[in-house]
């Protein structure tokens, strides 16, 4: 949801630690995220605070899983060995083996990145990179809430600063 | 020369039997319950060195009960200043009650706080109702609840392991971690 990005984060686990120095916590076992409608699975989770409001986490598993629903209704999921979540440009990073599903259409590649605003998927097959971009017809069908979206996104982006 | 002898011993046995007499009435002299406090202090100010002639921690209570017995030091409401991680990081430990057992178990409880007095780290208060200070090994243990705050963040778990002199601090079972997300 277009709300997601403003939640509070809650990360679950068996157990984790803190690293003083680099602001760095590593979660471990059964380790869940939530962010709004985001979540997001794994064995082990990386959360790096480089500034407030711009956490980097990264999760790896068995597959890790990235599940958020969108506004009009449907859901992302997402897997992949290892899944990079970028707040700041509200990013995920799925690489080894990444598979995403999205308004009923499947993409496999070696790396895929998704951008949760503007929903647009591009996916590296490995070695040949090739990159092929996806970007859903329903984003043109909503071009005028879309640029109302693209204006609070500034806003708060600069606020976050 | 019968009579002498006899008057002679009667002579010995009386005086044997009056000295014993006497030395038995002496006064025992108090012995002091070795279970009260050896020596009780009040508005306790200390500070602890290394080998090295570094300052180790530095120690305040509103009161200090010393048992020489059992080598064990009752504090109430200590505050400990440690200096560890080369200096980069204080740690100002705090507690309503606290036991130093042979000068290097510190074990505090109820209301423990651990403020981390460098603040541009990532953790900068723990709280937990328990604490076991390990001032030779530089480590603290806790099987309690307990909660890390941060800038814009909360950690809690049951159960903590933390290294002072190094720079991690672990939570062990059932963790849930709060990011905030207020726009400065």
């Amino acid at each position: 949801l277009q709300s997601d990005s403003k939640q509070e984060i809650v990360i679950r686990a068996n157990s984790n630690t803190a690293d003083l120095d680099s602001n760095t916590t590593t979660f471990l076992g059964n380790v869940v995220v939530t962010q709004g409608s985001i979540k997001l699975t794994a064995n082990k989770l990386v959360g790096i605070r480089h500034k407030p409001g711009e956490e980097e986490m990264i999760a790896t598993g068995n597959p890790a899983t990235f599940y958020q629903m969108m506004d009009d209704g449907k859901p992302v999921e997402a897997k992949a060995k290892k899944i990079r979540y970028l707040k700041k440009n509200n990013q995920i990073i799925l690489s080894q083996n990444a598979s995403l599903k999205q308004l009923d259409s499947n993409y496999t590649a070696e790396t895929i990145t998704y951008n949760i605003d503007t929903r647009q998927i591009e996916g590296q097959k490995g070695e040949n990179q090739t990159r092929t971009v996806f970007l859903p017809a329903q984003v043109d069908s909503k071009k005028s809430s879309k640029s109302s979206d693209k204006s609070i996104d500034k806003s708060t982006n600069k606020a976050a600063q | 020369m019968k009579k002498l002898n006899i008057w002679l011993s009667v002579l010995f046995i009386v005086s044997l039997a009056a000295w014993q007499f006497f030395k038995r009435s002496e006064t025992p002299i108090a012995e002091r319950d070795p279970s009260e406090a050896y020596f009780i202090a009040n508005e306790v100010k200390g500070a602890v060195f290394t080998q090295t002639g570094q300052i180790d921690y530095r120690l305040f209570a509103t009161q200090m009960h010393y048992y020489q017995q059992d080598l064990k030091t009752i504090f109430t409401k200590p505050v400990l200043l440690l200096f560890r991680n080369e200096d980069k990081t204080q740690w100002q430990i705090t507690g309503d009650d606290g036991i130093l057992f042979d000068q290097h178990t510190f074990e505090l409880s109820n209301n423990v706080t651990i403020t981390n007095l460098t603040h541009d780290q990532h953790i900068n208060l723990i709280t937990t109702d328990k604490l076991t200070l390990d001032l030779i090994k530089n480590e603290i243990h806790s099987d309690d609840l307990v909660t890390l705050y941060g800038d814009q963040m909360q950690q809690k778990g049951t159960g903590l392991f933390g290294q002072l002199s190094g720079k991690t601090i672990s939570l062990l079972n059932q963790v849930t971690a709060t990011y905030l997300n207020e726009k400065p």
